[in-house]
């Protein structure tokens, strides 16, 4: 079937390339694709269709349509007419139970057919209720094209390159190419995408990226390009859509059958694989260029039958075949013996880019296509997708309508069309969705316009009437693994994160945060804490400089609680509320002087915090600055009844207990490091907090450990905090919560003038409480899990937060939202554990220390 | 049987306005159609236009992920889906149409302790209600999907998950006509290409609308409008605590089955499940920004794939078909706007976010009580819009916001 | 003793610092410049306060990035601040790494490369970019070192 060498061929006769195809040998040439090779080797069938397992063969050879799709390397739905041909290829059809030839599946033509109308499963199995899931399996396993390696892995070898340009030219036919030239000449930076394998170099001073598709044109004028494994993310200043027409099949009776293509196939088989595309043809078109196929088909050998030029009105056609492939045509009445039917039913613009840049569409009653009008601004068009050149034949009426195919994709036929429009699926957008037709993978490209002129015809209005369907990205299928590209995702690690690796931590997510759960034994590192001291990196903390004279006023304002009275040198809690008066973050607020505020927040909390902040003096326009130095700042706390000894060595400043009160900050050097030091105690134990340059961390760290400190992580600092019934906000809180309620109306002055969220507050403060969060203790110390409900008969009555078992204690306890009427000490709740009830008794005052004796000690 | 072969009409041809009608529908998409249905079916009232800009289904219906379940977190939200999941169950059935209903079951995976203690929340409260949903670990988790990653070796190792059995996914187009054809049997009138221009009232009463075929009386509108919703509330001046952003969905090539179970990863923000016909439908979160514009972006695809990707390696070379955007009406407190307004006979159904598709069942049974009664129903007084004046929020964000 | 804000600057502490970088570059070949440069972030206006040996990235009209030798940051702190310069020390808060060739940026971001110095996401990662001739300053925050190392070395290596 090879021909002799022609000039131009882009096979390499001296490069034979080896591969397999269900498991027999096929072989071909460098330069080949699987499609050509497989097309030379006498192959002709080289799918079953999406519904009916119709066999499907070559029909554009460009890769638009649905006809060619197989596995390749274990890679699904690959148009094997486009894809080259390498050595050692593992190639296997799809979609068939059996082989190509012989498929099992196909019984759903010959008996599928006539029972399988458009939109037949939304009539059929509906009583008994039982039936369907059955039913849906069978659907299941018939429908889809590909089969998923379920151990495949992922390879993540993609890459993205970011482009910048003048000009992008998106097609490299003549025109697109001329529109090229003509900018580079002009001395713009010009990038050309085509879809097909360039032919030699690029022409001089373009960058050529091809093969590759463009994807769409999307926001501020990126156009994504997909090349293979590289996707192109192009941003021009002028965008030229050069993507031509698409040559559009001809409906009939029997327009599916193997052996029936369109004019572009012919000229890729002739031409770049010097193949002969059959022995006996008929040509049937309804433009110049498609008419002239013939010759090429001669050159190549192929005896002419008849050519028809369908632009003379309408014609009765319809083709026959066995077992799927062609073997005869009837045109007007007289039949041809053929096994090749090279069918154009005209061009019409690939306008679907245009359309998606925002373009609209209109119907050009002249040509017979849908033209794109009004582009936007920086997008032009040039050549036959502007319509210049194109046009298409009306669809002719035919009385077999059962194997006439309107849309290859979803097998659906004009008899399909014409019913949903006797249903009353009468306009084209809700037609698509009933018959899907154009939502397949040709998206549209082979489809579209056959369905809208079918529609007008049937309908009797005009194509203009009937519009076109929203056009929707992407252009063409586009990988998972290329949109994905390289397989990292951003975490953020402290200064001190490889300390905690190298100690044997396990690492937990706290936000975008890799930290500490713990160092292997939770209970042992609390116990740590309460016994001599321990050590725990709190680095993530957000932390923020709030500067300027008016930082009091600012903090004031922003804040339910007091700042402009604190002194510097002093510490004080803040929560930090909405507008509408809930709970949005926690930290503590540092006084460094008159002007200078040194804020911490939660460590998930951080980005929002500095956000509201900014928010807020853009509306006040307060005389300050916000300056984020959570990266800046490393943090580590150390807390323990020894935290003051450890320390002491350590640091040049006087850590005597008159000297360094709770709730002061001091400043000084910790192993060398200017450091500020802050005296809190989230976990209840006398402690430091230390705060100091980031790139000291390691150095810090190791200084406290070498004390003999035991580090301890996230999962031993719950528990500690949970004994003096510390709020973790956004776990014992919810967007819904509000600080009365949470049981810290201390930090809510209403005395202030005004505040964010004021009003709110004085609303919950008018309607009472109606939810209150407390501790409770467990009757039989068995751990509620958290998030569990608190019942009241029978019924959801509040939530469990938080809730552990604290050796310290001996008991089982925990916080949770219970009604107001039972946030009172002593009171018993109820509470789910495992589905079963058990019973607790609230707690108002920490567990333990509630004095707080240790913390200021 | 006999059904499938007999060409018969789906819905009647668009017929004229007529000058009055007891009540007017503004929307004609799951909502509006499930309350029209409703209004005829348990009330028979049929005196009733449902008015549709485009044409039906052309909203957020014909472009939804198609969730259905009923695990919500409070109460009162978990009360009333799963009233909507009962009647989903049915509602084939009733509509004597397949909507390809595949309860294949919902997984809300849990990546951190906090996913977690979410996750719990919920299992109780459900459970409190009789909903079948439970926190999983990860051995149960991978007999219902061995096909996710499930290792440690990810960037955010799925730790459990919040299994939630009856959940399920249909053909959201097959709701839309089966309920526009039960509607037109009814008698009720369904006018597409019909957009409500104005909203007339006296003394704080509606007495019709205008719309682009003209003006048309009546004593009761409703508005079931989702994206559009603050634009059409406005035309009869009640305002609605509402924000409308887009969110966007994508499918794949139809593949052959390889996913049963739906997947939900909040932490991520996507959520994926494989259709009958086989393609994935894979989502996220809403776009922050505020906007009616409803172009696609890139950077969704980018974002989704990567996520996908982590859950499910396999899928490297799948490829992506076609992706669309959608109106989303934004609550304050992910819940719905349910019921009457400060206008007396303008009812809302709004502040559907990314969720309402599973609800429109209960929210036409719902509405149409309150037509017929003029009393809401006790199951959507939680809803009420007067709720953000009496600050009584009904806060789903914790199970809304990406789960749909 | 009252309170500064020495704290956030690195350079006044005595023991060597480590730069975040250091495990993610070693043996790459690549160029760590974490601690090379300080960072001051400053409010205010500049134009007025020619500075010798410094680089001054205005990222709006009221804030800019000046870039000086690592010791010298507290001193410049100092000195603007004299001036009514409002400036802090954030030398700890970043990462720098450098590299050359436009072939990799163009993996790595879709800032336009020739207006630098820009400011935007460098393998989704909020990124301050230099540019001379051929080569490539990156600075970023500090808690992204280990992830930004691993970004760019993999982007380095391309599809080959
Ligand atoms: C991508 C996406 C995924 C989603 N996934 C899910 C999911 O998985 N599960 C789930 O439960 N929900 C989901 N949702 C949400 C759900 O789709 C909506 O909340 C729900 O469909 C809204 O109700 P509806 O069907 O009545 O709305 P719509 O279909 O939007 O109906 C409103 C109708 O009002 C019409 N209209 C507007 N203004 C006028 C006017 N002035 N005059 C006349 N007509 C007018 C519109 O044209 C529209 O047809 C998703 C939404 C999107 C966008
Ligand atoms: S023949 Fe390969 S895509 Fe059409």
């Amino acid at each position: 079937m090879r021909l002799d060498p022609r000039p131009g061929e882009r096979i390499d006769r001296s490069e034979p390339i080896r591969f397999t195809f269900e498991g027999k040998l096929v072989e071909g040439f460098a330069g080949d694709t699987i499609g050509s090779a497989l097309y030379a080797g006498g192959r002709r069938v080289f799918s079953r269709s999406f519904k009916y397992h119709r066999p499907r063969g070559l029909l554009c050879c460009s890769g638009a349509c649905p006809n060619c799709m197989m596995e390749v390397d274990g890679v699904p739905n690959v148009r094997v007419c486009v894809a080259p041909a390498h050595e050692g290829a593992v190639v296997k059809a799809q979609n068939v139970r059996g082989s190509l030839e012989r498929d099992l599946m196909a019984a759903t033509d010959k008996f599928g057919g006539p029972f399988t109308p458009v939109g037949f499963y939304y009539r059929t199995m509906i009583r008994p209720r039982a039936a369907w899931p059955l039913f849906e399996k069978f659907l299941r396993s018939a429908a889809g094209l590909g089969t998923i390696d379920k151990h495949a892995r992922r390879t993540g070898r993609y890459d993205v390159e970011h482009r910048h340009a003048d000009v992008l030219v998106i097609g490299g036919g003549s025109a697109g190419l001329e529109a090229a030239r003509a900018a580079a000449a002009s001395g713009e930076h010009v990038v050309v995408v085509d879809e097909n394998a360039p032919r030699g170099d690029a022409p001089g001073g373009l960058e050529l990226l091809a093969p590759a598709t463009a994807l769409g044109i999307y926001e501020g004028g990126l156009v994504p390009v997909a090349a293979g494994r590289i996707l192109y993310k192009v941003r021009a200043k002028r965008i030229v859509v050069a993507t031509g027409a698409l040559e559009q099949p001809v409906i009939f009776p029997g327009n599916d059958l193997v052996g029936i293509v369109l004019p572009e196939a012919v000229r890729r088989l002739v031409h770049d694989f010097s193949i002969r595309p059959g022995e006996k043809a008929v040509v049937l078109a309804a433009d110049d260029d498609a008419l002239a196929i013939a010759d090429d088909l001669r050159d190549a050998g192929t005896q002419v039958l008849e050519v028809v030029d369908l632009r003379n009105g309408p014609h009765r056609i319809s083709a026959s075949g066995t077992k799927g492939r062609l073997n005869g045509v009837g045109v007007e009445g007289v039949r041809y013996n053929c096994d090749l039917v090279v069918a154009s039913g005209g061009r019409q613009p690939a306008y679907s880019l245009l359309a998606q840049a925002g373009a609209t569409v209109a119907y050009d009653e002249g040509r017979g296509v849908f033209v794109p009008r009004d582009l936007p601004a920086n997008v032009e068009a040039v050549g036959s997708v502007t319509g210049e050149g194109t046009g298409s034949i009306a669809p002719a009426k035919t009385l077999l309508g059962d194997k006439t195919f309107v849309c290859l994709c979803e097998d659906v036929t004009e008899k399909d069309v014409k019913r949903a429009i006797a249903e009353g699926f009468d306009s084209i957008e809700l037609a698509k969705r009933y018959t899907t037709v154009t939502m397949g993978p040709c998206q549209g490209r082979l489809c579209h316009l056959a369905s809208v002129r079918m529609y007008a015809r049937e309908t009797k209005q005009g194509e203009d009437a009937i519009g076109t369907t929203t056009a929707r990205p992407p252009w063409s299928p586009v990988e998972l693994g290329l949109l994905a590209g390289r397989p990292h995702e951003p975490g953020k690690r402290t200064s001190i994160h490889h300390r905690h690796k190298e100690a044997g931590a396990t690492m937990m997510w706290t936000g975008s945060w890799r930290r500490p759960h713990s160092y292997g034994d939770p209970a042992a590192e609390a116990r740590a804490v309460h016994e001599s001291a321990g050590l725990i990196d709190v680095s993530t903390l957000g932390k923020l400089v709030v500067r300027g004279p008016e930082a009091a006023v600012f903090l004031e304002r922003i804040y339910p609680n007091r700042f402009a009275d604190l002194k510097p040198g002093r510490i004080r809690y803040a929560v930090l509320g909405t507008d509408g008066g809930r709970i949005m973050d926690d930290g503590t607020v540092a006084r460094i002087d008159d002007e200078t505020f040194y804020v911490t927040t939660t460590s998930t909390g951080a980005e929002g915090v500095i956000e509201w902040f900014e928010w807020w003096n853009a509306i006040w326009k307060l005389d300050l600055s916000i300056v984020d130095v959570t990266g800046a700042v490393a943090a580590v706390n150390l807390a323990g009844p020894q935290a003051r000894e450890l320390l002491g060595p350590l640091t040049d400043v006087d850590l005597a207990p008159d000297a360094f009160k709770y709730l002061d900050a001091k400043q000084g050097k910790v192993a060398g490091v200017p450091t500020l030091l802050l005296r809190i105690g989230f976990v209840g134990e006398l402690g430091y907090e230390l705060h100091f340059p980031s790139p000291h961390g390691e150095t810090v760290w190791d200084a406290l450990a070498a004390t003999g400190a035991t580090p301890f992580g996230l999962e031993p600092q719950r528990i500690l905090r949970l004994e003096k019934m510390h709020v973790l906000i956004g776990q014992d809180t919810d967007s819904e919560s509000n600080a009365l309620e949470a049981s810290m109306p201390w930090i809510v002055k209403f005395e202030k003038d005004e505040f964010v969220g004021k009003w709110a507050l004085e609303h919950v403060q008018e309607r009472g409480m109606r939810d209150r969060l407390v501790g409770f203790e467990m009757q039989n110390g068995s751990v509620p899990p958290e998030g569990g409900a608190v019942v009241r008969d029978g019924r959801l009555a509040g939530r469990v937060t938080s809730a552990r078992f604290s050796e310290q204690l001996g008991r089982a306890i925990g916080l949770a939202w219970v009604p107001e009427e039972l946030a009172v000490e002593d009171a018993d709740i109820t509470l789910r554990v495992s589905a079963g009830l058990e019973r607790a008794k609230v707690r108002l005052r920490p567990f333990f220390d509630p004095e707080g004796e240790r913390l200021r000690s | 049987m006999k059904d499938i072969f007999r060409v018969r009409r789906m819905w009647r041809p668009r017929s004229e306005l007529k000058p009055r009608y007891d009540v007017v529908i503004v929307g004609g998409g799951t909502h509006g159609l499930a309350t029209a249905y409703y209004l005829a079916k348990n009330h028979g009232i049929t005196n009733v236009a449902v008015l549709e800009k485009s044409y039906i289904g052309s909203g957020a219906a014909g472009r939804n992920t198609t969730i259905i379940r009923a695990n919500y977190r409070t109460p009162e939200g978990a009360e009333f889906y799963k009233k909507s999941v009962e009647l989903y169950e049915e509602l084939g059935a009733d509509l004597d149409f397949n909507l390809l209903f595949s309860q294949q079951g919902h997984l809300t995976l849990a990546h951190s302790d906090r996913g977690i203690i979410t996750a719990t929340e919920r299992a109780e409260v459900n459970q409190l209600l009789g909903i079948d949903s439970r926190v999983i670990g990860r051995d149960e988790i991978r007999e219902l999907c061995p096909e996710m990653d499930l290792s440690d070796d990810v960037t955010w190792p799925v730790m459990a998950a919040l299994y939630h059995p009856r959940g399920g996914i249909i053909r959201h187009d097959a709701v839309v006509w089966g309920y526009a054809r039960g509607v037109d049997r009814r008698g009720i009138e369904i006018h597409p290409y019909t957009e409500v221009t104005g909203i007339d009232r006296e003394n704080g009463r509606v007495t019709g609308v205008q719309t682009n075929r003209g003006p048309i009386s009546c004593g009761t509108v409703i508005s079931a409008t989702a994206g559009w919703s603050t634009l059409v509330c406005d035309l009869a001046d009640v305002p609605l605590p509402i924000t409308t952003h887009i969110l966007q969905a994508f499918v794949t090539e139809p593949m052959k089955p390889f996913l049963d179970v739906i997947i939900v990863s909040s932490q991520m923000h996507v959520y994926i499940s494989q259709t009958d016909r086989g393609e994935f439908l894979i989502g996220a979160e809403i776009e922050p920004y505020t906007t009616y514009r409803g172009t696609s972006t890139f950077p969704f695809l980018e974002f989704a794939a990567r996520h996908t990707l982590e859950l499910f390696p396999q899928l490297e070379r799948v490829k992506v078909l076609r992706q669309w955007t959608g109106l989303c009406d934004v609550s304050p407190d992910y819940s719905p706007i349910l019921g009457k307004t400060e206008v007396e006979g303008f009812h809302v159904s709004a502040g559907w976010g990314t969720y309402g598709f599973k609800a429109a069942p209960i929210v036409g049974t719902t509405l149409a009580e309150l037509v017929a009664t003029g009393d809401t129903p006790a199951l959507i007084q939680p809803f009420e819009l007067e709720r953000f004046y009496t600050d009584t929020l009904v806060s789903e964000v914790a199970a809304a916001a990406v789960s749909h | 003793m009252s309170l500064s804000l020495d704290f956030l600057s690195p350079a006044l502490g005595e023991p060597a610092p480590r730069s975040p970088l250091a495990r993610a570059l070693a043996r790459s070949g690549i160029r760590d410049l974490s601690l090379d440069y300080g960072v001051l972030d400053a409010r205010g206006d500049l134009t007025g306060h020619p500075m010798e040996g410094v680089e001054v990235v205005r990222l709006s009209p009221e804030r800019s990035f000046v870039l000086c030798p690592y010791r010298d940051a507290p001193g410049l702190r100092e000195w603007l601040e004299g001036r009514g310069v409002a400036a802090i020390d954030a030398s700890g808060g970043y990462a720098g790494l450098e590299v050359e060739g436009e072939a990799v940026m163009r993996r790595l971001t879709e800032l336009p490369l020739d207006r630098c110095p820009a400011v935007g996401a460098v393998g989704h990662v909020a990124t301050l970019v230099l540019r001379d001739g051929d080569r490539f300053r990156l600075f970023f925050r500090q808690e992204y070192a280990d992830y930004m190392g691993e970004r760019v070395l993999d982007a380095l290596e391309g599809l080959a």
